[in-house]
């Protein structure tokens, strides 16, 4: 083969790679549209769970679960109920086998929220007289996880009874740290 | 005949058999034998030992010298209120030179002294009674509470506090009673185990907390009493009216053994109702 023909040989190839890609250009191509990831907007709170599983439902949409829990707090609190309780629980029971939280972080949602507990502000890795520099901090988490109660025990669940519990216990923790943490200082 | 004699002999177990034995009686000897956590495996209840027998004594004893000062104390506090009263009834001013005030100033200068006299001499008792029970329940705490148990371990402790018990300190962690009364009703509680529902540990911090309050507040008695004193007499002191130094000792004698007179403004918490939490989910409860 001479050298001539080698270089028609190439100019063709090219002017048929030019044109190949020239019409595939102009093919319209199908753009993936972004799921929409509605949170909850109705005040009715059992349409508002039902709107959260479906976006929930979704797996680009598990970003979203902070806004969506949030707004079922909210939308909850509008309408004060004992059901309210087994709604959330069923809730945080589906989001955990969805595998959006895992199983701890939805006892710690659920505990915080629902229950007279504060295992979520006391730690359980050291001695009580090794957190006398952590005191004031352990303190406030308390504090914190008491207005998270007043939130779902009387405000969510409209139970009263459960939320001065949970007050009383807050307070005899509070004295009993206290009291313990001055007696490692002697 | 030849008779075969046969000795009986244990059968020889393996050295693997045995060490498996071993190790297998091992772990229920010791499952046995008891858990080193306070914690209790069955019911994830602390065991606690906040009140050895010499609390219950140094209470009992600060209990009866606090009785023993009320008593001397009551009559001599009631009288100088009275005689205080009368000067001021009688209008009796600083330069006033009428024998009938200076009678009564001199009683109430007299009256003042009985006092300071009264709680130097038993001052020394009740401190000792006090110091013992909040070294002795402090030590305790540290090591039942402190160092055996994580804050978590304190939220199980309260776990089965009665809805009905109700803390001898008030809200504001003012006492209201008398000192000696308080003393007693935590002297009983112990000894006679009548706690009703009253947890243990919140027990021992409130019994701890009034201790170590009462010894400050024994601290402050006694340097106004010393301050009094060498301020050269009670002349320097009784000006015609009641001195901000004098009101103040009187006011913290009063307080120490008598409590807080005056009622707390923050109200105190609604009790909560028989309602029980329900159960249902405890498999989404942290503990």
């Amino acid at each position: 083969m001479n050298q001539s023909l080698w270089i028609q040989i190439i100019a063709r190839t090219m002017v048929s790679f030019v044109a190949a890609t020239s019409i595939t250009a102009c093919i319209p191509k199908t753009v993936k549209s972004a799921p929409t990831c509605l949170t909850p907007e109705t005040k009715h709170v059992d349409q508002a769970f039902e709107q959260a599983r479906k976006s929930l439902s979704n797996r680009a949409c598990y970003y979203q679960f902070d806004t969506v829990h949030s707004q079922l707090i909210e939308i909850a609190q509008g309408d004060p109920s004992k059901d309210n309780k087994k709604r959330f629980y069923d809730f945080y029971q589906w989001i955990t086998d969805q595998g959006i939280i895992s199983k701890n972080q939805s006892k710690m949602l659920f505990t915080r929220y629902f229950t007279t507990q504060f295992s979520n502000a006391l730690p359980d890795n050291q001695n009580t007289c090794s957190h006398r520099s952590t005191k004031e901090t352990m303190v406030r988490n308390l504090a914190q996880e008491m207005k998270y109660k007043k939130v779902g025990l009387q405000d969510i669940i409209g139970n009263r009874d459960l939320y001065f519990r949970a007050v009383s216990k807050h307070n005899d923790l509070v004295f009993l740290i206290e009291t313990t943490m001055l007696a490692c200082n002697t | 005949m030849k008779i075969k004699m046969t000795q009986h002999q244990p059968k020889k177990i393996p050295i693997r058999e045995q060490t498996i034995a071993l190790a297998m009686s091992s772990i229920i000897g010791l499952s046995i034998l008891g858990n080193p956590s306070p914690i209790s495996a069955n019911t994830n209840k602390p065991t606690l030992n906040l009140f050895p027998v010499s609390v219950v004594e140094h209470l009992k004893s600060s209990a009866e010298s606090a009785k023993l000062m009320e008593n001397g104390m009551e009559d001599v506090i009631a009288k100088m209120e009275s005689q205080m009263q009368l000067y001021r009834d009688a209008q009796c001013g600083q330069e006033d030179i009428d024998p009938g005030c200076a009678g009564i100033k001199k009683s109430v200068n007299e009256t003042y002294q009985d006092m300071l006299g009264q709680m130097q001499r038993q001052l020394p008792t009740m401190r000792k009674a006090m110091k013992s029970t909040s070294s002795t329940l402090g030590k305790k705490i540290a090591a039942e509470l402190g160092r055996k148990m994580t804050p978590l371990d304190l939220q199980r402790l309260i776990e089965g506090k009665s809805k009905n018990a109700k803390r001898v300190r008030t809200v504001t962690g003012r006492r209201q009673g008398r000192m000696s009364a308080m003393l007693g009703k935590y002297h009983q509680m112990i000894a006679l185990g009548k706690t009703q529902g009253q947890n243990t540990a919140i027990l021992a911090a409130e019994i701890y907390t009034d201790a170590t309050e009462t010894l400050d507040t024994l601290d402050l008695i006694e340097s106004e009493i010393s301050r009094s004193l060498t301020l050269g007499g009670i002349d320097t002191i009784w000006n015609g009216e009641p001195s901000p130094e004098m009101m103040a000792t009187v006011k913290s004698v009063k307080t120490l053994l008598f409590g807080e007179l005056e009622t707390s403004t923050i109200p105190a918490p609604v009790q909560p109702g028989g309602e029980t939490e329900i159960d249902d989910f405890s498999d989404l409860t942290l503990d």
